[in-house]
């Protein structure tokens, strides 16, 4: 049990993909504008990466090591065509939000290099609970840089008026500009506490 | 050879299953999709054209067609005729314009009852937020409605463009403008 545990925190934290690893920070730059669109792209992320990852553990031994990037490929398109139909259908507006980055997640570094350095090497239990925590420590930061642009960025959380209407808005904040200085300030903050816990 | 054959067959397996179930997730959510943008486009055009009940597209003719590509800022991607009932009160016309980030892609709608322009919506816009993506507010978009082809609906002369965003200011009215001097040909087809 111990051993999941460890496996989850490591995403959170110690090997946090945005703030640690420095992967998947297409999505983070682009969507983060908003806490609405930044916990969407987290839970597409999330269920994306959980679900091939189940799929890469369980095939990883019939999978020959030449082809497994192509397999690898299609599995992660394929779970990403499913959220974004689903989207589609059932979440329009978020849909339209997020637009051209639902399918971007095919690309991203992170889901991949999960599936290659983790799950295609790992038993299921093992390989969920790394995604899941990856998954989470994306989200988790995604939307703490989406509730600094948002709050400055536009006067808002959640779209509901926080600052006075007089405020002027940082249009700063909203551009990709803002979201490289916040990641910026968090990685500091992170690697500050991290060695001061060491020490 | 062996391994070669294994590999093609492991890949052919797993694309597949791949297609398999996109195939039948697609099956499941085609038909909501369909109906959430037939919807969606319903209330667009209804929002740019409050006054009418009904829309259809109209087929668009072959001298009108050789007319719409000769236009230089816009491009009219769709018309619709607005009725009430049985009366005719003027057409919905979907354009698209280049702005600064991209295409903007507007909704306008222009009585021919009233010779005026009644609305405006962007459906569409990869604009600058904060600067040009303010093209969508009413308050710029108010601008544009009561414009008749006698008026010039140019930045600068009567329309006041957004800080800022000069471009895609211009490129809404240069889609709007042009909406007004075709008015007569399409309504006369």
């Amino acid at each position: 049990m111990n051993r999941f545990v460890k496996q989850f925190q490591k995403g959170l934290i110690g090997e946090n993909p945005i703030l640690r690893l420095m992967i998947g920070l297409c999505p983070v730059l682009a969507v983060s504008v908003r806490m609405e669109t930044s916990l969407a792209m987290g839970g597409a992320v999330i269920f994306v990466m959980t679900c091939s990852s189940i799929v890469v553990s369980l095939i990883r031994r019939i999978v020959p090591p030449q082809v497994r990037i192509p397999i690898f490929i299609v599995i992660i398109s394929t779970f990403v065509t499913i959220v974004d139909l689903v989207m589609k259908a059932y979440l329009p507006p978020l849909s339209r939000a997020l637009g051209i980055f639902i399918p971007l997640i095919v690309v991203n570094c992170m889901i991949m290099g999960r599936a290659e350095a983790f799950a295609s090497k790992q038993p299921v239990g093992l390989a969920i609970t790394d995604a899941l925590g990856m998954g989470v420590g994306f989200t988790f930061i995604i939307a703490a840089i989406g509730f600094v642009r948002e709050l400055f960025g536009h006067g808002e959380l959640f779209s509901m008026q926080i600052f006075p209407e007089q405020y002027q808005s940082m249009l700063f904040m909203i551009l990709p500009p803002g979201a490289f200085l916040i990641i910026g300030l968090y990685i500091g903050i992170l690697s500050l506490l991290m060695r001061r816990r060491r020490t | 050879m062996n391994t070669m054959w294994k590999n093609a067959f492991v890949l052919a397996i797993v694309c597949t299953v791949a297609a398999l179930s996109l195939a039948v997730v697609n099956q499941l959510t085609a038909e909501r999709i369909e109906e959430r943008l037939i919807a969606e486009r319903e209330e667009a055009l209804q929002a740019v054209f409050a006054e009418a009940e009904k829309f259809e597209s109209i087929d668009i003719s072959p001298e009108l067609a050789e007319r719409l590509e000769e236009l230089e800022d816009f491009v009219v991607i769709d018309i619709y005729t607005a009725y009430l009932t049985e009366e005719q009160l003027g057409f919905v016309f979907q354009t698209r314009s280049a702005g600064y980030g991209g295409e903007i892609i507007l909704m306008i709608g222009f009585s021919t009852e009233r010779d005026q322009v009644v609305g405006l919506r962007v459906l569409e816009h990869s604009e600058t937020p904060g600067l040009g993506a303010s093209i969508e507010e009413p308050g710029f978009l108010e601008q544009f409605v009561g414009r008749s082809s006698a008026d010039p609906v140019a930045v600068t002369r009567d329309i006041e463009a957004l800080t800022g965003a000069t471009i895609s200011s211009r490129a809404v009215a240069a889609a709007c403008r042009g909406v007004t001097r075709i008015i007569e040909e399409v309504s006369g087809s």
